[in-house]
């Protein structure tokens, strides 16, 4: 069963050094991706997706950053135990990234085919013809109109949703096994960013690769995603499939999370509200970091941490009491 | 419904741009073009569209902080355009009005008591003692503490923040605030806060909310009536139930199906719309939304469509429903 995971992380804390102190952005994270699947990743802003992501791509600088983990697995190879030299292998060619703002992943005063061609010679040593070619067609594959054209242009000369067909282009023009894409339509109008989902999607299911999506956006999981993993506060509280965490949530504040967002369905009158905010990082609870917001919480709950258990059905919940459980009996 | 506090006629806002870096040529820019509604007293119109609609520029001129290049607006039926500057001071304290980023729009040098008795006392609404006490209670109604008067900006999270900027417009007790796109910089559990906070006091103090957002489920949530806009224009316009249970507008249609829905059983949906919005400066001729459109006819480039009433309150301007 273990055979086909792809990536597989375990136990990653990742913080900065700060004049203030040391801030523990991730504490704790575990995952796996297998082949050909499609994960993602939600929180809200600075539960600490994106420094997952970026420690797991080695992309953060070292120090301000201290990235620990017992292992990050790739494909078998341990990525902690990389030379920076060797972890350039892996960027591009097997694992690839999208960010959210196309406008500054791109450089305004390249050509976008240059851009693109770039690293087809760095990482497939394709000779400068060929890989102009490749631009091109690479260009035609994510969906831009007239791209013999196009390849010429620079990226002020594109509209947003343009600029993110050329980062997913670059991003896939190495065929990489894992996209990791973190917020690649929050800078996107809605009509576009279903086209850009959907280009997403058909590119995942032609090449078989996996996808790491973050995003905070519930609605995009539903459309995207084959497993869930909800992150708060450094940690993930709950883990499962899209299914199950839409119709059977059981942390309460994955469940206080998706009752606070309007419905277009049907209209209620007031929305369920999370009381408070997400604490800072700097001052993480003693016990369940969302104690402080949780309406079930009691004294065991603002004690001793839960810790990330199967609750049923490789259904993982970071709760001393989730919902739909023996013992469950507060929600 | 028939005390209407606002309403637009053919409102328009064009603006000026340079053709090129160096170019002294001139090309118009129409944000908004011909845009007319009404907002009745107590009723919240939503109004959507996708950037660069032109949403946010109507809701700064329907307040006279853009001049209109032409059209009428009347507040109260008076046209706000004959107002003289201090009568259109004084119609300020009236109407009011909330920005997008709560990190913008608040003074950093000044603390949340100088913030919110700043226009009381440009206003000359009341001394220095009263507005002591005002701010004190404009905070409770927003959900802060009173020994926040002393702090500044900088100490509040994003939506506090935005609950400061809440509470500035209340300040002087105005009956009609532009909400422009108050919750789109929030995270959802904080969102969610907001919405209630607007609606609560709209329950409170009779406001009438012209609210502008891109995300349809947060304008369904609040309003009463919704506006889709496209390329400068009005689009579709209905009450909140109608719209929802009968989308006529193609562009609507494709906008609710754009939307990603957060629930189980939805895998991605194939979208009908293709490309790109036109650039607002040379948009298509004929209907703005054909080179869009799957049900585009011939008339559709010749014919510009304008709003027509279906029924049930719902006005649509599209040729499909010509009779």
């Amino acid at each position: 069963m273990d055979k086909d995971i792809l990536l597989n992380v375990k136990e990653l804390h990742t913080g900065f050094e700060s004049p203030k102190g040391f801030i523990p952005a991730v504490t704790g994270v575990s995952f796996d991706i297998a082949r050909g699947e499609s994960v993602a990743l939600v929180g809200e802003s600075g539960c600490g997706k994106s420094v997952t992501a970026m420690s797991v791509m080695q992309l953060l600088s070292v120090p301000p950053a201290r990235i620990e983990a017992e292992e990050i697995k790739y494909n078998g190879q341990d990525l902690m135990k990389f030379s920076a030299g060797k972890m350039r292998e892996i960027r591009g060619n097997e694992i690839s990234m999208i960010f959210q703002e196309p406008m500054t992943s791109l450089n305004p005063i390249l050509k976008i085919g240059f851009q693109i061609a770039e690293s087809l010679r760095i990482h497939r040593g394709l000779n400068k013809k060929e890989a102009w070619d490749e631009a091109v067609n690479m260009l035609r594959k994510v969906g831009i109109p007239d791209p013999e054209k196009r390849v010429n242009e620079y990226p002020h000369q594109l509209s947003g949703g343009m600029r993110q067909r050329v980062m997913i282009a670059i991003a896939l023009s190495c065929r990489p096994n894992l996209l990791i894409a973190d917020e690649p339509t929050t800078a996107l109008d809605v009509t576009i960013q279903a086209q850009i989902l959907e280009l997403i999607a058909d590119l995942q299911e032609e090449t078989g690769m996996s996808l790491l999506l973050i995003t905070h956006n519930m609605g995009i999981v539903a459309q995207m995603a084959d497993r869930v993993m909800v992150m708060y506060a450094g940690q993930i509280v709950e883990s499962t499939d899209v299914d199950t965490i839409f119709d059977n949530p059981a942390h309460p504040y994955t469940i206080g999370l998706l009752e606070s967002i309007p419905s277009a369905d049907e209209k209620v009158k007031t929305l369920n509200i999370i009381e408070g905010t997400v604490p800072s990082p700097m001052f993480y609870p003693k016990g369940c970091r969302f104690a402080p917001r949780c309406p079930y919480a009691d004294e065991k709950c603002a004690a001793v941490q839960p810790s990330l258990s199967n609750i049923g059905n490789g259904h993982l919940c970071r709760c001393h009491y989730p919902k739909n459980t023996k013992g469950g009996g507060q929600l | 419904m028939s005390d209407i506090l606002v309403e637009t006629k053919e409102l328009c806002e064009y603006f000026q741009v340079k053709k090129g870096f160096l170019s002294s040529e001139k090309q118009t820019l129409k944000a908004v073009d011909r845009v007319s509604v009404t907002i009745s007293k107590g009723e919240t119109l939503g109004l959507v569209g996708e950037s660069g609609c032109g949403k946010t520029t109507f809701g700064k001129t329907i307040l006279y902080l853009n001049r209109p290049t032409s059209g009428q607006v009347l507040y109260d039926g008076t046209d706000i355009g004959t107002l003289s500057k201090e009568d259109l001071r004084k119609l300020r304290l009236r109407m009011q009005i909330v920005y997008q980023d709560p990190y913008g729009s608040l003074n950093t040098r000044m603390s949340v008591g100088d913030i919110l008795q700043e226009p009381m006392v440009y206003h000359r609404l009341c001394t220095k003692k009263e507005s002591h006490e005002k701010v004190r209670e404009l905070l409770e109604q927003v959900g802060l503490r009173t020994f926040h008067e002393s702090r500044y900006p900088h100490e509040f999270s994003g939506g506090q923040r935005q609950r400061i900027a809440i509470a500035r417009a209340l300040a002087v007790d105005p009956e009609f605030i532009v909400c422009d796109e108050p919750v789109s910089a929030l995270d959802v559990s904080v969102q969610s806060q907001v919405l209630n906070l607007l609606s609560e006091l709209k329950e409170k103090r009779g406001l009438t909310y012209l609210f502008i957002s891109h995300d349809l489920s947060v304008v369904r949530h609040i309003s009463d009536r919704i506006g889709v806009m496209y390329l400068g224009q009005m689009v579709e316009t209905a009450p909140e139930e109608e719209l929802f249970r009968s989308r006529l507008h193609p562009y609507t249609k494709a906008l609710f199906d754009a939307m990603p829905v957060p629930k189980s059983g939805v895998r991605l949906k194939r979208t009908t719309l293709q490309g790109d919005l036109p650039s607002p400066i040379n948009p298509p001729s004929g209907c703005h939304f054909r080179t869009r459109c799957p049900y585009c006819t011939e008339k559709c480039s010749q014919v510009q469509p304008v709003l027509k009433d279906v029924g049930n309150g719902h006005f649509v301007a599209c040729h499909l429903f010509d009779k």
